[in-house]
């Protein structure tokens, strides 16, 4: 069947063309059929074709592995129906699918040859405004439909999977604590077992629902004056219990007097807390934890420090890898998204985030220092910086 | 002898509901609600001192639960707990809402001890000394 202008005059990437420019993309294109389960696309391949559905459907999908020696799964990243395209990749550099494509039942499409079409598209600059423009706009759109459902996906998630594992915990708590009558040592241990993988999970869920959170500009809107001191003293309290079942000293050098300072107050004290938790989990028993502040010129400096396994110099530059596990830390629990998640607070406080390992010549252990700059503003204080800035050009830096 | 107290306890799930009775019986009578509707009309009902509402339910949330509970003049007064299994605590969604704040809230799981400690600060009046 001939391609015609009417075919095409409909189809998202060239509803803005005139009927001369339509005519003249006609020529590039050609009618192709396929069969259910055939691939059109393969992720991480060179980009040769562009398509446009005509009939059928096409499943989008994504090679995902979470950390790097986990099982690589597929995801079905988005549906492609009639009058949609697939393979925009084709048209951009490095000309590599970002997805794969597969027919989820018998398609027609309209393929065009990607190297004819960029240089119709670059012979005709008007035209390829307008196919750019239009690709542009629905990546747009793919991308915020993407971040919403998954919002919406996460905040689903989040209760649906917290509020069965509250229930759990809260009859462990109900026996372990006696009112629910006797139980026999063997029983206990078995439930205070119980009660701590349960933990485990409900801070995975936490890890996970966070790192969905961790935009700069999110973290960026609860910027607030706070006294740093105060958040260093709460994350020590978060820790206080572990550190005590461990025998985990943890000594504290503040500078002579703490200074407010602007930043993510919550979102601080989770970095503090990390670090802690890390710091206590990886000690020896026995062993200390330092925790200590300094002011320097420009910025607040914390350390924490422990005597514990240190990290491996093949693993440092990627311990802030989402999912990432170190090498040496055997069956200690967590996700690999604390310090992931550590990083990108900082990263949203145009601050650092930096290792140490071993931080002493003969010594084990590990250093992590976080470099908070002094002058951050509140949103209210950007706002206003831009509102006296649109007066006198030239003063925001 | 001082009569015991009498609380209400709302929540859809079932569960969450016979862990936390049994703590609560330890101290006082306890009174349940599956809902918010049941919760409004059990208020009305037995006028209880003390009412522990849940944030996240099916047929209406505590949210407005609560709301209907304070514009009602002959429940105005009686002490509500927030209870929610969300991360952040509820002071951000508070905020968002409009709501005043809640007189206090619990985060789920609840820890008996802890439990017993907010339920007696309220029952006992030390709540507006605070």
């Amino acid at each position: 069947m001939a391609i015609t202008i009417e075919r095409l005059r409909y189809l998202d990437l060239f509803n803005e063309l005139t009927d001369v420019e339509l005519a003249q993309i006609v020529q590039l294109g050609r009618e192709e059929a396929y069969r259910e389960g055939d691939v059109l696309l393969t992720e991480d391949a060179p980009a040769e074709k562009l398509f446009i559905v005509e009939q059928g459907k096409l499943s989008l999908e994504k090679k995902i592995q979470l950390g790097r020696r986990g099982a690589v799964r597929t995801a079905t990243v988005g549906i492609v129906g009639p009058g949609k395209s697939a393979g925009w990749s084709a048209l951009t550099p490095p000309h590599l699918y970002t997805s794969s494509a597969v027919c989820l039942e018998p398609t027609r499409a309209i393929a065009f040859e990607s190297q004819a079409l960029l240089r119709h598209l670059s012979d005709n600059p008007p035209v390829g405004y307008k196919v750019m423009t239009a690709i542009a706009g629905l990546a747009r759109a793919r991308y915020k439909t993407a971040t919403d459902t998954l919002a919406y996906f996460l905040s689903i998630v989040s209760h649906e999977l917290r509020a069965p594992l509250a229930a759990i915990e809260n009859y462990l708590n109900v026996i372990l604590d006696g009112f629910a009558g006797e139980i026999s040592d063997k029983q206990r241990r078995m439930l205070e077992r119980s009660a701590l993988r349960v933990n485990d999970l409900r801070s995975l869920i936490g890890d996970l629902v966070d790192l969905a959170r961790m935009r700069p500009e999110q973290i960026q809107a609860d910027f607030e004056w706070f006294d740093p001191g105060e958040v260093g003293t709460e994350s020590i309290e978060d820790v206080r219990l572990a550190a005590g079942e461990r025998n985990v000293r943890i000594k504290v050098e503040p500078p002579p007097k703490f200074e407010k300072i602007i930043g993510a107050r919550r979102r601080l004290r989770q970095v503090f807390t990390n670090l802690l938790t890390n710091a206590v989990k990886f000690s020896p028993p026995g062993g200390t934890v330092m925790f200590r502040a300094r002011y320097e010129l420009d910025a607040l400096v914390f350390e924490v420090e422990d005597e514990g396994i240190g990290i491996l110099p093949q693993d440092q530059p990627h311990i802030f890898d989402d999912f990432f596990r170190a090498e040496n830390v055997g069956e200690a629990p967590g996700s690999g998204l604390g310090l992931s998640i550590a990083h990108k607070i900082m990263d949203a406080h145009e601050g650092q985030l930096l290792v140490t390992s071993p931080y002493a010549e003969g010594k084990t252990g590990t250093r992590f220092t976080v470099v908070i700059p002094r002058n951050l503003q509140t949103l209210e204080m950007r706002r206003g910086a831009q509102i006296s800035g649109s007066e006198q050009p030239g003063e925001l830096t | 002898m001082t009569p015991r107290r009498h609380i209400l306890l709302v929540d859809d799930d079932r569960d969450f509901i016979e862990a936390t009775r049994a703590v609560l019986e330890s101290i006082c009578d306890v009174d349940v609600a599956y809902g918010g509707g049941e919760a409004l009309d059990k208020a009305h009902a037995a006028r209880p001192d003390l009412i522990l509402l849940d944030v996240i339910m099916p047929d209406e949330d505590g949210f407005a639960v609560r709301e209907k509970l304070k514009a009602d003049p002959q429940l105005a007064a009686v002490p509500v707990i927030l209870l929610t299994s969300l991360p952040d605590g509820l002071s951000p969604m508070n905020q968002a809402r409009g709501m005043p704040q809640a007189e206090d809230y619990l985060e789920k799981p609840v820890r008996p001890a802890e439990l017993l400690r907010r339920v007696n600060k309220f029952l006992s009046g030390k709540a507006q000394d605070d």
